[in-house]
């Protein structure tokens, strides 16, 4: 790895983790509801998020972008 | 809300020309789709996820073993557009798409001419010239007697010219992508695509069985069988499944010709688009003539596609750029496929009928008929060295 791709690789890993944030947000927590409370939308954002986090760090944990 | 309302209450709260695009809120889910689809189907640059489609079918191939040198999953076809393909059509047609997913799946307008325009340095025509002069000649003369024997006998059999024309791109070309590729060309529906591109595949299958019997029955030697299996079979392992049948050098060979057959393949999608669109600016007021009818003009972006095939002819981009740009098209095209196969049913693929796939095997019978005949006659004139 070198040249630009120190510059990429890292913001394409906050890309993929936002995407799965905003996923299960969505789609698993269904928080994103007019009707949701302001503790369920909070609460479903830290969750998605750790589970987003978690989920990505053990596939970047398995191949050559990895740490 | 009417049209009419819905026009002036957008007159009255744009603020800027971006007001005219769809809010984040309303796109992300679609996309969202669309992105899972990818990464769950194809390995795309940057994303280290190891539980794909490619890689099951990868698995899987392990597992078969290699049939006549190939893989049984490249033997039918599975790549970057075709994987999530299936996987959207797949969850799709189980669980159904929600309303809210389809504005966001409607980018596949934008993804598809943007995929083509990226293709360009994929074509270097320099990299057949390795070849010689008769088998490029060979190569070229059937990619266009091809799509328009395919396009002479759609019309013989009134099957609908978008179907026709989809068909004929993907046979002529010898490569199912070009279906897809010819889609916003075209004009035409999402199950016409599929269809078309299934049409190739099953041919394809049976020309592979056929063509290593039909060499040797016509005494074709195994150089030049491996050059009729690139032409007359086409799409990539299926060719090589076929020279490999005929033998070891035949399958050698057609690794090596099989570049002529690749170079020249946006040749025969344009020629295809360019035959359909004079066509319909002839008979502007022709009920039947479907096929680009929401085309006005010739597109801008297949300009920019081909000057950027012009330049890259020229090897005006480098290696290392083409494989950069090239992985840029497999996101692309994945993103597309994704969206595509979210919106098509199965019953509209399967309604588009027999006609097509009797199409397929008309003109490619033919094909691989005139094919033999010319490619003998070469050999026997001494035109193709033994």
């Amino acid at each position: 790895m070198h040249g630009i791709y120190y510059v990429i690789l890292p913001l394409f890993a906050v890309l993929l983790v936002l995407l799965t944030t905003a996923a299960l947000y969505m789609g698993v927590f269904r928080a994103h509801r007019d009707g949701a409370s302001a503790a369920r939308k909070a609460l479903s954002g830290v969750a998605s998020g750790a589970l987003a986090c978690l989920a990505w760090f053990f596939m970047y944990s398995h191949q050559y972008l990895g740490w | 809300m009417n049209t009419n309302s819905m026009a002036i209450n957008y007159d009255l709260n744009r603020k800027s020309w971006f007001s005219s695009l769809y809010g984040l809120r309303e796109v992300l889910p679609g996309l969202l789709a669309m992105f899972f689809i990818a990464i769950f189907s194809n390995n795309l640059a940057g994303v280290p996820n190891p539980f794909t489609l490619e890689n099951l079918f990868a698995w899987l191939d392990g597992v078969i073993g290699p049939l006549h040198h190939q893989s049984f999953f490249q033997i039918m076809n599975s790549n970057f557009v075709w994987n999530p393909l299936l996987l959207g059509l797949i969850l799709g047609n189980v669980f159904g798409v929600p309303d809210c997913w389809k504005r966001g799946l409607s980018y596949i307008h934008m993804l598809m001419p943007l995929g083509i325009i990226m293709l360009a340095p994929h074509f270097m025509v320099g990299h057949a010239f390795k070849l010689g002069a008769a088998p490029i000649l060979i190569c070229t003369a059937f990619l266009f007697l091809t799509a328009t024997v395919t396009l002479w006998v759609s019309r013989l059999l009134r099957l609908d010219d978008r179907h026709g024309s989809i068909i004929a791109g993907g046979l002529a070309t010898g490569d199912p992508h070009a279906c897809a590729i010819l889609m916003p060309l075209i004009k035409a529906k999402g199950g016409q695509v599929v269809h078309a591109t299934a049409c190739v595949i099953v041919f394809g299958l049976i020309a592979m069985q056929l063509l290593p019997v039909l060499g040797e029955w016509v005494g074709i030697p195994p150089k030049y069988l491996g050059l009729a299996s690139v032409v007359g079979v086409g799409n990539g392992s299926q060719a090589l499944y076929a020279a490999f049948g005929g033998g070891y050098e035949a399958g050698r060979w057609a690794t090596w010709f099989d570049v002529g057959r690749h170079v020249i393949m946006p040749a025969g999608f344009l020629y295809v688009f360019i035959v359909m669109f004079v066509r319909k600016l002839r008979r502007r007021n022709d009920p039947e003539v479907l096929a680009t009818r929401g085309v006005k003009t010739f597109p801008v972006w297949l300009g920019v596609f081909v000057f950027l095939w012009v330049l890259a002819c020229l090897h005006v981009f480098k290696e290392p750029a083409h494989h950069a740009v090239f992985a840029m098209v497999k996101w692309d095209f994945s993103l597309a496929a994704a969206a595509l196969g979210l919106s098509l049913s199965f019953r509209e693929i399967a309604g588009h009928g027999f006609k097509g796939f009797a199409v397929t095997c008309i003109a490619g019978l033919i094909r691989i008929a005139l094919l033999l005949a010319a490619i003998l006659v070469c050999v026997k004139t001494g035109l193709l060295p033994a």
